[in-house]
Formats: structure tokens, sequence, C-alpha cells
């Protein structure tokens, strides 16, 4: 018996009979909270509880569903300082983050449950473990989308690294290889993946067959265009490669993904024949509308699950002053389908007759709140907290309780059929399988919603819309059908500042420039006014305003020069309402730079295009 | 209640005075002779002869002779400082001369070590003791208050002054930890911690304890081990040194009974109601300032505000004109009614009048029965501390009770039985409010002075309740934390060859339990006549309980052994064993939905959740072997060693065990003989060395064991909040001690009869093998680097002591006083980390801890016309527009790039950024004064730190004031201290330069952005926080025995007492809202957490320091 035994022998006699406790392990012991990781994922339950981990993490937050950067930032919303990113010569790697460990740890989780979830095998069914297997690899492809939206090229990782491993110290693998094991894992969910009550619930919450299949159509259509559109990998600069999928393949995944949902019959318009509110619907209550939704963060003012989307849009301090534009009101078409006339026209009188979805997304008219106290009153826009004008109504409760708290309790729709058919219309529009059937069921079914006629484009009584066509004209390219723009308007009357849509769409369309595209090279553009109404102040929804050199809640202060920042007029003494600022674009903003401080840790890593 | 401080004095005095005169004894003879050295035969000046029991006395000329009237039955008592004193009764002699023996006491009085005692002379490690009667006077709330500064080297760094809070306790250094803004571009606090803890091990009587909990007039001697030679026996839960507390034993052998008691009025540090300007009017024209400030340009005035916080439907320039003429009114009408019915206040409400009164009182009782006999020697002590709260509206109330029973039974000479039991209860229950803040925060935020708290119609205003006043006022809501803690020890003492042959074995139990409460309330408002609200919905009422069991065992046994072996052999061996058990259980559970306010029971709440259950365990075991041998050659060559090998449950099995030896050195040169020369002044002369290592395992329990926990999940599926887990934690590559060496040298001299002692150590502490995140990985892998034993850092250090005691006559009376001065200071830096990228927030190879970054500055810009001349500089915000204007904080660009930048942020490029000073508290002192007459007794105590910066961090609205928040405090130390600007032109200018004002522009948030002038730390508002702080004055008064001989009293003494009463520090030139002594963040007492940074919790919104005023009284029976 050498030393040290025999001193830790006295030792546990001496415990033994002090405590009395087991006496081979005092100097062995473990938590009983926790459970040694060896013996994990055995169960169904096992199982289960790990999947609600990554809804628990990964699941997009309220904020990310309806105040998504990717929104607040393009060329629709007016915002009090815009992004840095687009700030002239403001950004470089060095400000950039997302390369640390923590922006992987989402697929590192991943690839922890599909290395080690074999001890589950035979233990449960095959069609459980499968369903399983198919959520982890659901969320492994939405992690590695994330990063090839974010950074293009990036590493395919697919089992849990060691420090050692040789995948950290290579170059970046290219977005093609990418995006096909994405697709692959996206293929084995939506096969694998049930639909049956358990994951299926009402509170549209788990990922099942349908959520994996309505964020294949979604990935696969952003996918699609980026091929179709950008000539180039934005990562490296050179053509594609083509050694995997074409763009008209990733067009028609899209198309087969929202074919299975349409014929299944499971979802459908949330349409109640009310158009002044079914569309408000989806996105102001506490209970979603499980009719067309298909996955949601759900809110609970019982449950204390809130958040504080509404003091974003109603706070002069706590959020960008986000203001819809001009350029997004005009998109909305009036009620006979038609494009409006003019939009020199005054607040209080350019809803009329609108697309019922206008007065849902940007207050109106006849809007009301509910103040602190009392009962609900009209209100008009806070100009310190909108920036040109016009007010959100999307995402706000109507309710003042809301304006400097995080008490908002409207859950948010992260998937809805709604999209699912928009991105049908446009994958076939794409692929030139537009036929005046699907138009009615999709774009058409959209706008009958909203009150709106459906006028199929080119067919009798289409009015080309000289707004749209000039909006999306860009120079040395030809100009996009009336098909793709009316799809390209529907997308934005209908998927205004949710889920980030509106960005995405630019770059994926290869639009980027619009981001910093501004009304006469000036700046966002706002809310018209007469002459008049700038000497002698203009009404809104009761409420009285006016320009003067004060900005206030009921005012704006003109500046005699347009210089960053200040407030001007289109025409010197009347016209739109500018807010002037001035963001910059370059082709190499379709992708974040790598943040600089990735490189010293792996030299093999490669930067951008243009970053460098 | 006011009772006024002069009042204390008075009645104090006039005790004094009454004794004072009391004088009469009957003096028929006189008596003469010399006193003189009994060694050499010079007489002795100065020394007092006395007679016994009185004030009679007379202190001997300069050939050593004195003279004294007295009776036959007196009793003369001579005494002189380094002398024995000596006592011989008169009878008949007119002539008396005393011869008086050197008192070698002094330096062969023994001092408290690891597992026994060491004679002065022998030790050779940095150990300090301090007497308990230095602490006997000081009723703080807890022991660890009164030994700030007291010795060199030990740092108590409070965190705030609640009653229940001891702060951290570090000896040589500090915490590593810190907390920082999270990037260059993000304000957001951002914690850094390094290492393991490294608080000081406490152990009460050798069983690991808490200052806190302890009866202070329990305490014996604190003793300090301070290098790693010392604390070497305790091994890794000693790595940073041990504070060792011994209470007291019986010592007399009849029965006495000791009665100490207090009362104390304490006041606050800080009187935040005379500070912050409460006038409405003025703090609303200011605010609308300050908003307007936020968008000012040359081309637009800024925006109005709307609304105070953006609360609706309150503020607009009418509303400021109205408020004007209601206050030129005298603010006689508070209420109105706007456009929509709502009520509108015209208020001129100082709030923090309403929460706090101006003083609080305290007050402590203590009994110590002591009996001995040959047998059986017992002592019992029980004592009550009782502290008021600090708040006008609201219970706050802490009550401890301490009760210690400590004996021995003699089974024969060789054979002792002990015991010594100790039972604690605290209770503290303080007012509670949270709407997702700190109380004081809150009251920054919604404490206006424009609002009031009631309604005309009595109902309360939404005002009354966000602030909290109404929570306070109606003391439903509380926070309470209780605990109970008892503690046995039996210990048996074998002693076969006397004072050679010691063993000793004892065996602890100790129990904790802890019971927490929280209880929050629905609350309702009206804001309009006849509509209530909720502010607090029933749903979101909720009651908190936390239930913490601490089960704790520990054993040792010890042997020592002292032979005797002649003049100059001086050998002392201690051998032992150690063995300790942990186990420590936690509960929690809230529920929702109060209905009744007053009866917060989980069987009378309808919430549908038990939410957030916690229960957990962890537990751990170490078993130790030490043993030291310290050997004297002729008194004067001193060698020690040490060692103890430890092993712990805490690691994994194959790096359990650690060795960790130390070697100490000691060389007396005043015993040598070739300083016989100094002998007559020399008494002592020692040089000292050591170096060793210990092992440090204050890590949590289960780090090498790879772990999958569950957890509620946040989000809500289908109406419920399910359980969830995630991928087990990353072990770590290996794990094993983090290993602290120690070298330190220190010097020991004592001269002219150890009047005059010296002492200092310089040290250098390393700790290698610290537990950190292994090197940057590559973000694809995913997690944070394993972590293993990677980091290392370095603590450079010294400490001096300096003390003069003596002896004088003062109107024929002694008059004994000493002075103690220490002063020590330690710098640490980082050694070893991993940050590649050199991050200057985090830890770097080479930081020196406690350092800041920040700009340089020069002074303002005068004039647009300049600052448009200047670099650009995107610190500043005004409007839209990233740029500065006249009346701004002027940067400067210190790498010539033609623009203020903070680079990367990394060692490499960090732009302008430059260190601007440094935070941690250098060269701390503490300076004592202690003087004794007549039975009169005074003692000063003072404390401070010699160097220290600070920087005001985000949200700090008791420095920033509304350039934090607009709807922030109003500062009256601000007012009429900013720059006035003229914005008549596009050319603004300030107008009052000439004045020098401190604050620049107002700008609302320019000291909370991101990026922010005043959010980013530079030189111009950088603070010293150095001071110096009169901690402890006492007077006392000690009644004379004569007087008490009729009565059953024997000794009685009245004392007064302040504590913190005078502050001096450069602090105060700018803010008069700080404690130098303690600036941190508000506490989690109250809800709302401890976040700092953007959003966050500032600096000063924790629990004030108090100012005491105590009036004592001792007597023993």
């Amino acid at each position: 018996m050498n030393m040290k035994s025999f001193l830790i022998n006295i030792s546990i006699a001496a415990a033994v009979a002090l405590s009395m406790s087991s006496c081979e392990d005092f100097l062995t012991r473990e938590p009983t909270n926790s459970v040694p990781a060896s013996s994990y994922f055995a169960t169904e339950n096992d199982l289960k509880l790990y999947c609600n981990g990554l809804i628990e993490s990964y699941l997009p937050s309220f904020t990310s569903v309806a105040l998504n950067g990717e929104d607040s930032y393009s060329d629709l919303v007016a915002t009090k300082s815009g992004s840095d990113f687009y700030h002239p010569g403001l950004w470089n790697a060095s400000k950039q983050t997302g390369w640390s460990s923590g922006n992987f740890s989402f697929i590192r989780s991943c690839n922890y449950m599909l290395d080690n979830m074999g001890r589950a095998k035979g233990k449960v069914t095959d069609d459980i473990y499968n369903h399983y297997e198919g959520v982890a690899r659901f969320w492994r492809a939405y992690g590695h989308f994330s990063k090839v939206m974010q950074y293009g090229n990036t590493p395919w990782l697919d089992h849990v690294l060691q420090k050692d491993d040789s995948i950290l110290y290579v170059k970046r693998d290219d977005r093609e290889y990418v995006m096909h094991k994405v697709l692959e894992d996206m293929d084995f969910a939506a096969t694998n993946c049930l639909a049956t009550p358990l994951y299926f619930t009402s509170g549209r919450t788990s990922v099942n067959k349908w959520v994996v299949l309505a964020y294949k159509a979604r990935l696969c259509l952003f996918e699609a265009a980026y091929r179709k559109y950008h000539s180039t990998n934005p990562s490296t600069g050179e053509p594609w490669n083509n050694k995997y999928e074409s763009a008209d393949d990733f067009y028609n995944e899209c198309i087969s993904a929202c074919e299975e949902i349409m014929k299944s019959g499971v979802f459908k318009l949330h349409n109640t024949g009310k158009p002044q509110t079914d569309f408000s619907e989806l996105f102001k209550s506490e209970t979603i509308p499980t009719d067309e939704v298909i996955w949601s963060r759900q809110a609970s003012e019982e449950m204390s699950v809130t958040h504080n989307v509404t003091w974003y849009f109603r706070s002069a301090t706590y959020g960008q002053k986000y203001s819809p534009t001009k350029d997004l009101v005009d998109m909305f078409l009036t009620l006979d389908g038609t494009p409006i006339e003019t939009d020199e026209v005054s607040v209080s009188d350019e809803f009329t007759n609108r697309d019922w979805r206008l007065c849902q997304t940007v207050s109106g008219p006849g809007y009301t709140y509910t103040p602190l106290t009392g009962t609900a009153i009209l209100r008009g826009p806070d100009f310190s907290c909108c920036i040109v004008g016009y007010e959100f109504n999307k995402w706000c409760i109507d309710n003042a309780l809301n304006y400097s708290s995080s008490l908002s309790n409207n859950s948010v729709p992260i998937l809805r059929y709604g999209e699912v058919l928009l991105d049908y219309a446009e994958a076939k529009a794409e692929t030139g399988g537009m036929t005046e059937e699907i138009w009615a069921e999709t774009i058409g079914a959209l706008r009958q919603r909203a009150g709106v006629t459906n006028v199929y484009p080119g067919s009798a009584g289409y009015k080309k819309d000289t707004f749209l066509s000039d909006y999306y004209k860009v120079e040395g390219q030809t100009p996009l059908s009336d098909l793709l723009l009316e799809i390209r308007r529907e997308r934005v009357t209908e998927l205004c500042y949710e889920n980030g849509t509106r960005g995405s769409d630019l770059k994926r369309w290869a639009l980027g420039s619009f981001i910093a595209k501004r009304y006469n090279n000036q700046g966002w553009r706002g809310i018209y006014l007469t002459a008049d109404e700038v000497k002698k102040g203009f009404k809104i929804n009761g409420y009285d305003y006016t320009i003067s050199t004060k900005t206030t809640s009921t005012s704006y202060a003109l500046a005699n020069s347009g210089a960053d920042a200040t407030w001007s007029l289109s025409k010197g003494s009347y016209g739109y309402l500018i807010y002037n600022y001035k963001l910059e674009w370059a082709d190499k903003m379709y992708l974040d730079p790598i943040p600089k401080t990735a490189f010293p840790l792996n030299e093999n890593l490669d930067q951008n295009f243009g970053w460098n | 209640m006011k009772i006024k401080l002069e009042q204390f004095l008075i009645s104090a005095l006039v005790l004094i005075g009454m004794s004072l005169s009391f004088n009469a004894s009957a003096q028929t003879l006189t008596v003469s002779g010399v006193v003189y050295d009994a060694k050499t035969n010079e007489p002795v000046i100065g020394a007092a002869v006395m007679v016994k029991g009185t004030t009679n006395g007379f202190a001997t000329n300069n050939d050593g002779t004195y003279s004294l009237k007295v009776s036959p039955k007196d009793v003369l008592v001579c005494q002189f400082f380094g002398y024995k004193t000596q006592e011989v009764t008169v009878g008949n002699r007119a002539k008396i001369d005393f011869a008086l023996q050197e008192d070698s006491q002094l330096l062969e009085q023994s001092v408290v070590v690891g597992y026994g005692t060491l004679k002065k002379t022998q030790l050779v490690g940095a150990v300090e003791n301090l007497s308990g009667e230095a602490l006997e006077d000081r009723k703080t709330a807890n022991v660890a208050r009164s030994l700030q500064g007291q010795i060199a080297g030990l740092n108590i760094v409070q965190s705030d002054g609640k009653p229940n809070h001891e702060g951290s306790i570090y000896i040589r250094g500090g915490s590593r930890s810190y907390s920082s803004r999270k990037s260059m571009t993000s304000a957001s606090g951002s914690g850094h911690s390094f290492g393991n803890s490294s608080g000081a091990l406490v152990l009460v009587d050798g069983v690991e304890g808490s200052l806190s909990q302890l009866n202070p007039d329990d305490i014996e001697t604190i003793a300090v081990l301070k290098d790693a030679a010392s604390s070497a026996v305790y091994g890794s839960r000693g790595a940073y040194g041990v504070i060792l507390v011994t209470t007291k034993n019986p010592v007399s052998d009849k029965v006495t009974v000791n009665y100490n008691g207090a009362f104390t009025l304490n006041r606050r540090n800080i009187i935040w109601e005379d500070g912050i300007e409460y006038d409405g009017y003025t703090w609303a024209k200011s605010f609308a300032d300050f908003f307007q400030g936020n968008d000012r340009t040359p081309t637009s005035a800024g925006t109005f505000p709307n609304a105070v916080n953006n609360i609706d439907g309150t503020f607009s320039q009418s509303y400021l004109e109205e408020l004007g003429k209601r206050a030129s009114e005298g603010y006689k009408n508070q209420y109105g009614l706007n456009a929509k019915g709502e009520y509108v206040y015209y208020g001129n409400t100082n709030w923090m009048k309403l929460f706090y009164k101006p003083y609080n009182s305290s007050m402590t009782h203590n009994i110590n029965i002591n009996a001995s006999s040959k047998k059986i020697s017992y002592s019992l002590s029980g004592r009550v501390f009782d502290q008021s709260g600090i708040y006008k509206i609201g219970s706050e109330n802490f009550t401890t009770y301490n009760f210690r029973s400590k004996g021995a039974i003699k089974i024969n000479d060789y054979f002792k039985i002990t015991n010594n039991t100790a039972f604690f209860t605290d209770s503290y229950v303080q007012p509670f409010f949270a709407y997702n803040m700190t109380h004081l925060r809150n009251l920054e935020h919604r404490g206006q002075p424009i609002f009031v708290p009631t309604n005309e119609d009595g109902t309360h205003t939404y005002w009354g309740e966000n602030t909290g006043y109404w929570r306070y006022k109606e003391e439903n809501d509380y926070n309470s934390d209780k605990s109970t803690n008892f503690q046995t020890t039996f210990g048996i003492e074998l002693e076969p060859i006397k004072d050679v042959l010691k063993f000793t074995a004892d065996y602890t139990y100790k129990a904790r339990r802890y019971v927490g409460d929280r209880v929050r309330t629905p609350s309702q408002y009206s804001g309009a006549p006849g509509v209530m609200s909720d502010l607090i919905q029933q749903v979101d009422s909720y009651h908190s309980k936390w239930r913490n069991n601490t089960n704790y065992q520990t054993a040792n046994a010890v042997l020592t052994y002292t032979p005797k072996l002649g003049d100059k052999h001086d050998l002392n061996v201690v051998a032992g064993w150690n063995l300790e058990d942990s186990d420590y259980t936690r509960y929690y559970m809230q529920r929702k939905g109060i209905i009744w306010n007053e009866y917060p029971s989980y069987e009378l709440m309808d919430g549908i959740d038990y939410a957030n259950p916690d229960d957990y365990l962890t537990s751990y075991g170490l078993i130790g072997f030490f043993g030291r041998v310290n050997y004297s050659f002729l008194k004067r060559y001193i060698v020690e060693v040490a060692a103890r090998y430890d092993g712990s449950s805490k690691f994994p099995t194959s790096q359990q065990w650690g060795f960790f030896p130390s070697v100490s050195l000691g060389w007396r040169l005043s015993e040598e003989p070739f300083m016989d020369w100094s002998d007559s002044w020399l008494d002592n002369f020692k040089i000292r060395a050591n170096v060793g290592s210990l092992g440090n395992s204050n890590i949590s329990a289960y780090r090498f064991i790879e772990l999958m926990s569950v957890n509620k999940s946040s989000v809500l599926f289908d109406g419920a909040f399910p359980s969830y887990t995630s991928q087990a934690t990353i072990v770590p590559d290996g794990l094993t001690w983090e290993t602290v060496t120690t070298y330190d040298v220190g010097l020991d001299l004592d001269v002219l009869k150890s009047r005059l002692s010296f002492s200092g150590d310089y040290y250098i502490r390393k700790t290698d093998d610290v537990i950190i995140a292994g090197p940057e990985l590559p973000g694809p892998y995913g997690a944070t680097s394993p972590s293993g034993n990677y980091g290392a850092f370095k603590t450079n250090g010294w400490e001096v002591s300096l003390q003069w005691r003596d002896q004088v006559m003062l109107l024929g009376k002694p008059l004994s006083y000493n002075l103690k001065a220490s002063l020590w200071d330690s710098v640490t830096e980082v050694s070893e980390y991993n940050n590649t990228s050199g991050d200057i927030l985090n830890y770097y190879k080479g930081k020196k801890l406690g350092e800041i970054w920040g700009f340089r500055t020069d002074g303002y810009f005068l004039s647009n016309a300049e600052a448009n001349n200047w670099v650009i500089d995107k610190f500043h915000k005004n409007g839209n527009n990233f740029r500065e204007y006249a009346g701004d904080l002027k940067f400067i660009d210190l790498d010539g790039d033609g623009e203020i930048t903070t680079g990367s942020g990394t060692l490499e490029d960090h732009g302008d950024l430059d260190r601007i000073g440094n935070v941690s508290p250098r060269y701390t002192f503490g300076f004592n004064v202690g003087l004794n007459w007549n039975g009169i007794g005074v003692d000063m105590f003072f404390q401070g730190v010699g160097k220290r910066d600070w920087y005001p961090e985000v949200e700090s609205g008791f420095f920033w004031g509304q350039y934090n928040r607009p709807y922030g405090f109003l500062l009256k130390s601000q007012e009429g201290n900013m720059v006035n600007m003229d914005y008549s032109t596009t050319n603004w200018t300030v107008t009052n330069a000439s004045e020098h004002p401190y604050w620049t522009r107002q700008v609302a948030y320019s000291a909370n952005r991101n990026v922010g002038p005043l959010t980013w730390e530079n030189d111009y508002y950088l603070q010293s926080a150095a001071y110096v702080r009169l901690k402890n004055l006492t007077v006392s008064y000690t009644f004379p025995k004569k007087l008490l001989e009729k009565t059953f009293i024997s000794k009685a003494k009245v004392y007064f007492t302040t504590e913190n009463l005078f502050t001096f520090s450069p602090i105060y030139k700018h803010t008069d809202m700080y404690d130098p002594e303690v600036i941190n963040n508000g506490d989690s007492d109250f809800d709302g957490g401890t976040q700092t940074g953007l959003s966050g919790v500032g600096e000063g919104y924790s629990y004030p320091m108090l100012k005491s005023f105590t009036f004592g009284l001792s007597l023993t029976f």
C-alpha cells in the first residue's frame, strides 16, 4: 500500500465515523440536478427536451420577426439615422462582428444531437427517430442558411468539432456546395418530419413537416433568385460554377414545396370576409389565426410573455423613429385593382378607396388607440416618433400602455400561408409557369382578402403602374415583366416589415442599391403637403400639425439647407416632406465582411470579395 | 425623532466631570524615593508612581525621584513603559525606592499562527495580530466594517452600507473581476473575471466562518496570515491568506459578569435630498433644455419634449408656462386636467424626502458571563443588535442575536474536554418595489419633482405607484432574509508532557438555514378622475421563496511538540490532519397572483404556475495533511518548514491531490554578539525571508464532469413553458490546482524598550495555472474554447507599519499614548491570458488590473468655428449628425490621423485611446492615535486610500444628472456650473468661459449612448477617489475603582464613539453624491439585477454608508 492510499484510508475511516457518508467516494461527488451527458439521448423524451432547447435558443425573437433590421434599413422605411453599415465609409471588417464561437454554437448544438442521438435508435420507433433527426437537420440547414445569407461562402459543418479539427483551419466552403448540403438536410426533414397532432399544435411553435416545407420554399426562392440575378458569387467575384443545383433547380424545389403545402389543404388565408381587419389580425392578436399561420412565436399576457415591439415604434428615443415612406404607401393599389393616379395627395385623403392592407400597415384616418386612461380615441401620428409623417400600424398594439413598456402581447407569425402563395407565384412566374388560374389562386386570393379586385396582368382592365415600373427601372437592364412587377408589389404590400423580407428580397434580386436609393438623391420621401398646409398647418385624424422651426410631436422643423438629418420640402415651399439622409451602397455590401478578428485564428480564411 | 448630537456629548461630559471631581482619600503622610533601572542602576525619568485605585500620582524627576502624599494603607504602583509594573504597600515607610525590571513581554508575547501560537521572536512569516480591544467600542453592524484599515495588507471592500453585507475580504490585493463596456460600439456592461475566488479564508476558532456572524465582544484576537509560508498549513483553502479569529476564554477565577450596551444614531453619508434640485419649475426648464440639446443643431432648436420619460400626455410648452405660473404662486395648486380629461400635475415634490429619514438608530446589548474553577471553566455570552431603517416609509429592520458558550472540563492534568457552541440568527427585512429597476434608479427615472404621489381624491398617482412610494408605504411588499446558524465544536486536549507534547482533536458540525422571501403585490393608480388602471397587474404579482441549507462538518487532529532543549535551541513542531465535508442545498420557487395583499401565502394565490423551481445540491469534500517545524538556534537563526498535502473532490481523480511546501528563514541580528553595542536601545532587529506555494481549490464543484441540465423554457408552447435541455458543457482540457507562490522578505525592528516598532514586508505573489478559457479557436468551433490551467498573474506589493508607544505625566498623572501608522500597496498584473486579438477591454498579458482606457481632452470648444476646425469626432451626436459644436468636450487626436477613433480597440490599434488612470486603490493607509489619561481615553482612527481614479459609468445619474437622461436628477452641484450658450447665430459661443464652468453643453444622453462624449472614459471627467476618513473617534471614561468600591460594580466605563465622522476627498470637488469608500452599483436585493452599462444599474444606486454616533456603557460586576 502506498503512502497516498494509506492516507486516504485513514481519512475515509474518519469520514465514515464522522458523517456516515458512503465512504469510497468521499472525494468523488456528482451533482443532483444535472444528468451525465453520456447517458442522455436514450428516450423519446430526451429527444423532445433537446429539440425544445433548439427552439428556446433559436426560434426567431419577436423583434427579429417584427422589427427586422433588413426591413428597418431597406428602401421603404425611413429611419432616424440609418444603419451604420450603409453610412458612407463607416463600415469595415474591424467593425464587423459575428464570426466568433457564439455565432456558430447554433450549428454545434444541432450536430451535438445528430452525433449523439444514435443512442436512442431501437429505443424509439423509426418514425419518431427520423422525425427528430429531421428536426435537428432542419435546424442545421437553418443555421447554415443564415450564414449563407450573411457571408455567402461558409464552412459546412456536419459534426461536433474537436478543437484540433482540420475544418477549423481551412478556407470556407463554396456557397453552392453549402446550399446543396442545406437542401439535402431540408429534403430529409421534409420527408421525415411528422405533422401529427403531437407536433402540429395550435401554438404553431414546434418544428414539423409544414414548417420545414414553408421554410424550404423561402430558402429555395432566395437562392434561386440569387443565382439568377447575380452573375457572380459575391463571396469571390467569380461566376457561379453550377456544379450542384442551378437557379431553376431551386425555383422548382420551391414550387414543389409550395405545392405540397397547398395541396394538403391544411392551411388557407385568414379570411373572414372582413377586409378591414382580417389582415391585421395576423399581427395584432395574442391568439394567432391558425388557419394561416404555419410557424409562430407566441406571446401571452397571462403568462407574462410580452415584448417591446410597440415601444420601438411609438418612442421618440427607444427606436429609430421608423416611418413608412411615400414610396411604400404608393405601392398599395386602389380597391378596383388599379394603381393610384397621383400621389400628390394629403394624408387625410390618400387612404380612401385603397387596398385595405394600407391602413392596416400605416395608421390612417380613423385610426384609434386607448390612452393610459379612458376609452379609445383617435390618434394622429406622433412626429417625434416617426420621421416622415407616416406612422406604422402593422405590429402596434393600440394601447398607450405598450408605448413605453415591454407589455406587448401580440404573437408573431414566422411563416404563414400568405408567404407560401407569394413564393409560389414568384417561382412560377420566374420559370414561365404562371397562368391566370395560378394567379387567381395566389396573388388574386391575397388581393381578394384585402378587398382589392383581382386583375390579371395583361388582361383587359389591367392598368400598368408607371410609378412601379419606374421604381424598378435599373439602367442597362431589361425592364421587368408586368407579372414580376405585380408580384414584387404584392410582396411589399403583403409582407412589409415581416421577417426582414424586403431587405433580403432586394439582395436576392440584386437590387441592393435601392437601400441607398433616395428621392431625388436627397432622402426619404414622406407625406405630401400643399403650400397652404405648410403655411397654416394641417390636420391629420383630427389633430393639428404644423411645419415650423421646432420638432415636436406635432411639428417638423424645416431647415434652410438639405444637410443630412434635416427636413425639407421637395418643391421648396411645398411638396413631399423629405428627411434628408444619405446612405451609400456598394456591391460588396450584398455580403457582410468576415470580421477582422477572425483572421488571426485561421490563416486560410478568405475575405469576401471587395472587403479586403 | 430628532435627537441632537450635542445632547449626547453634553450628557457624556457631565458624567465624566462628576466623577473627576471625586478624588477624595485621606492623605496623611508623604513618601518619596528613587526609581531606577535594576540592570543599569540608572535613574528612570518620567516613571509614574501612583496610589492604586486613585488618580493620585507623580512622575519621577530628572534624577528619578518622586514624592507623594499617601496614607499608610495605600498601595503604591510604579509603572513605566518597557518595565514590569511594581506594587508596594506603603505601611509606615517614608522612603520607597523602586528597582524596575525590564519587561521582555512585549517581545516574548505569543502570536497566534496556524494551528497554534509562536513567540513573536520565533516568527518568520508575515503575520499580524490585532487584539479584540481594538474593536471593543466599535458598534458597527458587523466586525468586517470595524476591521477596515486596521491591518496593513488587509483590504475590506465594502459593497454598500447595508447592515447585513460584510463586503469582500482580501489579503494583499483585491478582486480580479471587473465590468467594462461590452465593445467599442456598445456601452452595455460586460463582466470579466479571471481565476478562482481570491478572498481570504476566515476561520473562527479553527472553523470556517464569517466575520459578520461574530459577536465583536467575543473576540480575543484576530490574526492575519498574509504570506504563503504562514498559511501553508491551510493548504488549498488558504492560498490568498487566512484570518484567524480566536474567541475569548474564561480567565478569572471567580464569576464575572460584563455588560456592554450602546445606543447609536446613524445618518446617511450622502444626503441626496439636499443635493438634488427639487423645485418643480427649475427642474422642468432644465429638462426641456437638456432634451432639446439632444438634437439641437445650428439650424434647429431641437425637439421639445412632449412627455417625461415617454409617459403620455404631460409635457408641452404650454404646460411649462402653466407650471411657471403655479410656481410663482408657491405651488399652492398642484392639480389640473388636460384636454383628454387626464390628470396633470404641477408639483414640487422632494421624492427623496418622502422616502428617507434624516437619522435612523441602532442599539446593542451584550452580556458576558465568565466562571472558572480548577476543573471547569466556562463562559457564556449573548448579544442583540438591532438597527432600524433609513426609510421614512416602509419597514426596514435588521436584527441579530448571538449566543456563545465556551467551556472546558479538566478530567486530570493531562486531559481536557472542550466545547464551543455558537448560535447566530439574523433577520433583515427591507421594503421592496421592483419595476425592473433598483429602487434608487427607479427614483431617478420616475421621481420627477413635477409629479405628486397622491391625487386630489386620495387615489394614488401613476408616479406615486411607479416610484414605489405607495408600495413602500403600505408595507405589503418586502424582501426578507433570515438565517439561523448553529455551530458546535467538541474537542479533546491531551497533554502527556506538560508544555512539551500536546495532542488536540476536534469535530465540528455547522448548520445554516437561510430563508428568503420576496413579495410584490399588485398596484393600481388613477390617471383620470374615476378611472383606475393597473401598474402591476394581479397576474404579475408574486411571492418568491428561497430556502438554502448548508450542512458542514470538519474535523482536525493536531500534534504539537515543543521540547525543552536548553537555551540554545527552540523547536516547535506541529503535525496534523484536517477533513471537511460540505453539502449545500437550495430550493427556490415563485408563485404569481396575490389575491390578498396582506396574505401572500401560496395557498391564497391563484397563479396557475409555480415558476422557476430550483432544487440543487452542491457537495464537496477535502482531506489534508499538514506539518510545520519551527527551529531557532541561539534565538538568532530561525528556520521554518511547512507543508500540506491536500485532496479535493473538485478535481478529476487523477488530479485530486496536491502538495504545497514552504520554507522560511529568519535572522535576529540584534542577538548577535557583534551588535552588543546597541543593546541599550535596540531590542529586536529581525530579517525574514520566505517562499511558499499553495493550491487554490475555490472553484465550483463539478467543473470536470460533462453534464446536461434541464431548464424551463421561456418560449411559450401551447400556453405552457416546457422543459428543455441543451448541449453538455464542454469539460476542461485538464483541470488542476491553481498554484499561488509567494516570495516575501520582511524586517522587524523594535527599539527604545519597544517604544518604537517597525515592521515591513515586500512580496511577490505569482498565481499560475489559473483556470481560464483556452486559446481562442476559430468561430466555427461553435463553443468557448475548453478551459484549462492557462492563465497567470502576479501581484507585487509592500506593507509597512510603524508604532510608537509611550507614557508621559500630565498634570501629575500618567498619560499613556500610542500612535500607529500603516501603509500598504500592491499592483496586480496579468502575466498570461488568452486574448489573441489584444482586446483592451478584456484581460491581456501585461494588463495592470484596474486600468482605465479613455480619451485625452483639452477642455471644451468655445465656438462652433473652433469646433469646425477640429478633427472629425463621431463621439458627439447632435441631432442626427455625428459632429461637435461649441460647449462640447474636445478630444485629442493622439494618433494624429485627423479623426477621433477607438481603432479596433486592441493593443495594436487603439486609435486615440490611452491609459488615463487606474481604478485600483493604491497606497491604502490606516492611522491610529490613542490616549489614556486619568481614566479618560481618546482614540482616533483614520483610514484611507492615497490614490484611486474613477470614471463614472454610464447611467450613473447621481454624477451625470441630466447629461445621463434628461428626465433624471437635476443636481445642485451642476446648477450654475454649466457652460452658458449663445445660440443666436449659427456660430454658437460659450458666454461664461471666464468662469470656467465644469460641465459641458446641456445635451441629454451625452453620458448615455453607446458612443457619446461622456459615455467614453476621458481625462476631463476622470475623478480622483482618494480619501482620508476619520473612521472612528472614541472618547471613553473609566470610573476610578475607588468610586466603585462601595458598589457591586467592579469596573465601569462610559464612552461616546462615532464612525465615519469626517471624510476628505478630491471627489467632493465635483460631486457630493458619492462616498469615495464605496462607489458601487445597486445590489440585487432589489429586483432588476445588477447589470452594468447602458440601461443597467449605474454607480451610486447602492444602499448608503452610514455615519454613526454612539453612546455606550460597559459594566463589569
